[in-house]
């Protein structure tokens, strides 16, 4: 992805006699958690900046450090983009302040193509209802593996995975409202805790590997990649960061329907990433061009060929890529609806609340509905309005 | 008359012979933590606008937030078993390894040796060893016959702190080893020939005369290993991240985790001044309970 992006950048510079492009980069936590803030608060502000869409864009949109894009997306140029990534570029007020660049899958079901998959999962059948779910898992614990590798010692790699089960059984709208704490919804709601019953009995049933809650992301990775479990609930960065002949290897299906009137649309825990423009900058027009090029047809298939899987719709994969970085697009492209994990998409002590439930629930330390009582106790202060 | 002026200048020289230090000092070490102090009254995200809030962060960390209250708990327990572990057998290997018995200096660089390595290194070997399903100890244990004993060491509360704790006392038990070693050889050997003269035993000997000696030694080593347990952090963000459910939540990672991840700046500024105020009580504390001479 950085030989792409590095070409499109002294491309960019070429045609722009004069101007040159100073990029800085930073490791992810660093620049989310202190990098982009030091630059800003220490006075030297950049012109276009990187954020994940949902919170962090109403976060500094709100600050009022980020220009209204929406003019920039209007008509045919706002359809060349997926559907699915505008949800992520959303300010508190309705308007535009992410320019998307990437669309990704947050959390969907990775297995193994080949003969042991197509022994378990009767000729190599994904699950379409939970029911069927469930038998898939006993069959592949019957023949002795780890049906589900979860690793949530970070909170959010089982976090996520429960939070695509409950967005599923409720539905986009219904899990939005939830965990943006709408009036009159609640954390322990019956729905809520009957979705989180689900992930419980997965526990229940022997099909989670042991100790999901002291297990890293890394460790539950290495554990199906090794063939000892044979799903793996994670994003799409699985196919995009794995080695050649591991990415072939790979495929995903979407969590399974759930036979309720939600439940049995189809709802993909995705987020857009892109960059913002600094509200006070003083090369706006160029910033505008340099993201409008970034993300014309021509260059997004450039990064597509790198493993990216881009927000633009034009830019497929070819067919030399992996299945699974197709299959992603496909279910960008055809969920009924897209929604943010809690971490990114919400106030961040509704995260807290909501992953600190779900990693009990996921083992098995306390049941559904005492847990998201106790998560709805802990942002009870969130919903009272301030003064 | 030119004594005093000369004794004048000498000390303005000294003066300003310290003044980059000390302007290193402010700048690094008390500048942090007035700035701390000044942002823990305030509610702020980083990004947005900063809203007076007076002592409401420290009231929410003293008397609302259970998991910083718990923390001190398990940082106590933490500290205990380290100061077993650490300071405990590393003066036990430091009077065994004086008894010059073969191979002493094999087991002393045996010993000392995971001080060489990086707490991040040594937190992502031993989460591997301990990991519940490909892990070396289970592995282990299963092959032994004591299968029933395996389980998911860093997953469940009753056994995460105390498993960060143990890899804690492996990392350092060779540093104070080293530090007693040190105090070992200075204790004068004609006093404890004299102490053997009159019949003491081994064990007299070491309990009578070795550790009163070794007592400025001890207090220095006590110090380091309490002061040290509660600026803990690495090997607990690396092995457990302060779980399995906030069961080996320590001050200073709460303290990150509300700053920075939650960015929550203000608040997690108040948590930074109660964890300074405590670990600068603390150490006052035991600078005023150590013996005399301990330097």
């Amino acid at each position: 992805m950085q030989e792409p992006f590095d070409r499109f950048v002294r491309e960019f510079e070429n045609s722009h006699p004069g101007v040159r492009v100073e990029m800085i980069e930073m490791d992810d936590d660093v620049y989310s958690q202190m990098g982009l803030v030091t630059l800003f608060v220490g006075g030297t502000p950049p012109d276009v900046y990187f954020q994940w869409g949902g919170y962090q864009v109403r976060r500094w949109a709100s600050a009022g450090y980020a220009l209204d894009l929406t003019d920039q997306f209007q008509g045919a140029e706002k359809e060349r983009f997926l559907p699915s990534t505008w949800p992520s570029t959303l300010g508190a007020d309705g308007k535009n302040y992410l320019w998307p660049n990437s669309a990704s899958v947050t959390t969907v079901m990775w297995f193994q193509k080949g003969r042991e998959w197509k022994r378990v999962a009767k000729d190599g059948r994904v699950p379409a209802t939970w029911a069927e779910f469930l038998e898939l898992c006993e069959r592949i614990r019957a023949g002795g593996q780890i049906p589900i590798a979860v690793g949530n010692k970070e909170l959010w790699g089982g976090g996520n995975f429960v939070a695509a089960v409950l967005a599923q059984a409720l539905g986009g709208v219904r899990y939005d409202e939830v965990l943006g704490l709408k009036p009159g919804t609640r954390l322990d709601d019956p729905d809520v805790v009957q979705a989180m019953e689900r992930v419980a009995d997965l526990g229940a049933r022997g099909f989670l590997n042991k100790g999901v809650a002291g297990v890293g992301t890394d460790e539950a990775r290495a554990l199906f990649l090794q063939r000892r479990a044979a799903i793996h609930p994670i994003g799409d960065w699985l196919v995009t960061d794995a080695d050649e002949s591991q990415a072939g290897r790979l495929d995903a299906f979407q969590i399974p329907r759930i036979s309720s009137d939600a439940g049995s649309r189809s709802t993909l825990l995705g987020l857009s990433t892109g960059y913002m423009v600094y509200s006070r900058t003083a090369h706006r027009a160029l910033a505008l061009d340099f993201l409008r090029k970034m993300t014309s047809d021509a260059v997004q298939k450039s990064f597509v060929a790198a493993g990216h899987v881009s927000a633009v719709a034009a830019a497929e994969p070819d067919r030399a890529a992996p299945a699974g970085q197709h299959r992603m697009l496909e279910f960008l492209k055809t969920a009924d609806e897209t929604v943010l994990a809690p971490d990114v998409g919400y106030h961040l002590e509704v995260s807290d609340a909501f992953l600190d439930a779900a990693s009990e629930v996921l083992s098995g330390r306390r049941g559904a509905r005492a847990a998201m009582s106790a998560a709805d106790r802990q942002v009870q202060a969130l919903r009272r309005p301030r003064p | 008359m030119s004594r005093v002026h000369t004794s004048k200048a000498e000390r303005r020289a000294l003066a300003w012979l310290g003044v980059p230090a000390l302007a290193l000092y402010l700048l690094v070490a008390v500048g942090p933590v007035l700035a701390a102090g000044v942002l823990s009254v305030f509610d702020w995200d980083g990004v947005g606008r900063m809203t007076f809030v007076g002592g409401a962060n420290y009231l929410r960390a003293l008397g609302a937030d259970p998991i910083f209250a718990r923390s001190f708990w398990q940082n106590m327990i933490y500290v205990l078993v380290t100061l077993v572990v650490e300071v405990g057998f590393g003066l036990a290997f430091a009077a065994a390894l004086q008894a010059k018995l073969p191979g002493a200096g094999f087991f002393r660089a045996l010993f000392f040796s995971p001080m060489v390595l990086s707490m991040v290194v040594v937190g992502l070997l031993w989460g591997f060893v301990l990991n519940p399903d490909f892990g070396l100890l289970n592995a282990a244990l299963r092959r032994m016959g004591w299968g029933s004993a395996a389980r998911p060491w860093l997953g469940e509360e009753g056994s995460a702190l105390l498993a960060v704790s143990l890899v804690s006392g492996w990392r350092f038990a060779g540093f104070y080893m080293a530090l007693f070693a040190a105090g070992l050889r200075r204790v004068p050997t004609e006093i404890l020939d004299a102490a053997r003269l009159d019949g003491a035993s081994e064990p007299v000997v070491f309990g009578r005369v070795t550790a009163p000696m070794l007592a400025p030694v001890t207090a220095v080593a006590l110090l380091l290993c309490v002061t040290g347990g509660f600026q803990a952090f690495d090997l607990f963000y690396v092995m457990t991240n302060g779980g399995p459910f906030h069961g080996t939540e320590i001050p200073s990672l709460w303290m990150v985790k509300k700053a920075f991840s939650r960015q929550s700046l203000g608040y997690g500024s108040a948590l930074g001044v109660v964890l300074t105020l405590f670990i600068g009580a603390l150490g006052y504390l035991q600078s005023r309970i150590r013996p005399a001479d301990a330097g």
